[in-house]
């Protein structure tokens, strides 16, 4: 059964689906299926495969992705920018069947292990890390995630969604998504966010909304958003970690004065992109809500105080090597979230803290138990975040290795700029008296924001 | 040009490129005078902002929105720092 995302394969809707402006080329609904089939047929074969893409913010990568899904294949998406080296490692551990990089397409084995009937989609559980953990999905919670979004904004065709945010990346993936079930246009823009031509675009093709995370935001504010003259554009979305409420104010007042809208939402992988969203209208008297859930889903909160989500967008389960791929559905649309969260007397959710300690950096999760161990072997070291920053304590030793090569260190590791990460020297470590390191009371210590 | 602005020009250079490299996190030997915004991995729009940090605080100069967005290469930054140079505060054209 073709997935509800590529209905319109067979009967294509009027109008443009993409736009790649370094390519200079549009694509109407009917360009993109004539595309997306042909790309299907070149790797149609007997069983299912799996079919790795390395993806770009391109219309080669959007044609590969579709065309794979389009074949009845389960599609892994990996950041192309990634290390040859690591590409490699998880092609192995998978046993992709086929690799599509741009315009190459390259068999690399006869069929692997079987996998599960209703496996579509494997996203990485950490942006853009090399990280072997993925999120297995179905076609059925891809198509109800992306009928959430369409639902929650309210997508319609007229909408030109700027595709900023990386293919590989659940967010920016559930945009395309979201667009194309809406018979919308997407504009692949060919340049960042931080370069003049960028803005260009978004006027010479008037996209009307713009999909950013908080470091996004930030980017904007310093680059003087607020004085850029875009006629056609009404929607904001900010998704992938949380928001300072002053930034949301900001933000939200600044939207409302161009008559569009600030819509702060919620997501996780783990749910195919996104759970929650706060009705834009309560966005300047509750800056620090998530809001409600997606239509179709519903949030409770545990005894533990945990964020549970139900909804027919939650994966299937995890994955860690090929065998993996042929499980079932270990979740049975449940999400323990491992957000602390709280509810308001209307119902509207916010994120208090994380029941793991998982952190935030540039839009990727970080495992800080995982990283911990990781760098044990360089003494003991505490992770923890701060202010979008990780901060590296450890307690003063002789054998320590010097602050800029741990941080190095902590940088190849997860992948993270070592500019999001500082070093800081303590007497000691606190510990509770179980033995285990007192992050509230390091955190004070430090004078950082626990 | 005289022996002491060779010198400056030289200074300047060595300075911009300790900055550029801070700034992108790139190691002590690369070659950064050839580098424009994209062709290297780590300048992508979270290096930018980095980089503009680091040559605000080298610098000791505060960019303005429009030279945020036009630095995209290390010629384009020199630019924009060497006329900051030579008029420090007036932004007065004029004289340079």
């Amino acid at each position: 059964m073709r997935s509800a995302l590529l209905d319109w394969v067979d009967q294509p809707p009027p109008g443009t689906a993409l736009h790649d402006v370094a390519a200079e080329r549009s694509w109407t609904y009917a360009d993109l299926a004539r595309d997306v089939l042909r790309c299907a047929a070149s790797l149609a074969g007997p069983a299912r495969s799996l079919v790795a893409c390395l993806c770009r913010v391109d219309a080669q990568s959007v044609i590969g992705y579709l065309g794979a899904l389009a074949a009845g294949h389960a599609v892994m998406v990996i950041d192309a920018g990634t290390d040859a080296v690591t590409i490699r490692r998880l092609l192995d551990l998978y046993q992709a069947e086929y690799v599509l990089n741009g315009d190459a397409r390259e068999r690399l084995s006869g069929p692997g292990r079987p996998l599960h009937d209703e496996l579509a989609l494997l996203l990485s559980t950490s942006g853009s890390t090399g990280s072997p953990k993925y999120v297995r999905l179905s076609g059925r919670a891809l198509d109800a995630n992306a009928k959430q979004i369409v639902e929650a904004l309210d997508i319609g065709p007229g909408e030109r969604a700027a595709q900023v945010l990386p293919l590989h990346y659940s967010y920016g993936l559930s945009v395309l998504n979201s667009h194309l079930l809406a018979g919308a246009c997407v504009v692949l823009p060919g340049t960042s966010l931080v370069r003049r031509r960028f803005w260009e675009v978004m006027k010479e093709r008037g996209c009307t909304s713009l999909a950013g995370v908080p470091y996004t935001y930030a980017i904007l504010a310093r680059i003087g958003f607020e004085n850029f003259i875009l006629p056609d554009l009404r929607t904001l979305t900010q998704a992938g970690g949380r928001m300072e409420p002053t930034a949301v104010l900001a933000f939200g007042r600044h939207m409302a004065e161009r008559d569009g809208r600030l819509v702060v939402m919620y997501g996780q992988t783990e749910a195919t992109a996104r759970i929650a969203c706060l009705p834009p209208d309560r966005v300047l008297d509750k800056p620090d809500r998530v809001g409600l859930s997606v239509p179709g889903g519903h949030l409770s909160i545990a005894d533990d105080g945990e964020l549970i989500y139900l909804g027919p967008n939650v994966m299937l389960g995890y994955a860690r090597r090929r065998e993996d791929l042929a499980r079932g559905d270990d979740n049975r649309g449940r999400l323990a979230t491992g957000d602390l969260a709280r509810v308001d007397d209307e119902g509207l959710y916010s994120i208090v803290g994380r029941k793991r300690r998982i952190a935030k950096l540039s839009g990727q999760r970080v495992n800080l138990d995982e990283l911990e161990t990781m760098l044990a072997r360089h003494g003991t070291v505490a992770a923890l975040e701060s202010a979008d920053q990780l901060i590296l304590a450890r307690a003063a030793c002789e054998a320590a290795p010097d602050r800029h090569e741990l941080s190095q260190r902590a940088s190849e590791l997860i992948h993270v700029p070592s500019r999001f990460i500082r070093v800081l020297d303590v007497s000691r470590l606190p510990r509770t008296s179980s033995g285990k390191v007192d992050y509230a009371a390091l955190a004070s210590e430090l004078g950082v924001q626990g | 040009m005289s022996s002491s602005a060779v010198d400056n020009e030289r200074r300047f250079h060595k300075k911009l490129s300790q900055a550029f490299r801070a700034g992108l996190d790139l190691p002590a030997e690369t070659e950064v005078t050839t580098l424009a915004f994209g062709q290297h991995q780590n300048w992508d729009s979270l290096g930018h902002m980095s980089l503009i940090a680091t040559l605000e605080e080298k610098f000791g100069v505060s960019l303005t929105e429009t030279e945020v967005l036009a630095i995209g290469s290390y010629a384009s930054a020199a630019e924009v720092l060497q006329f900051r140079n030579r008029a420090p505060d007036s932004g007065n054209r004029a004289d340079s």
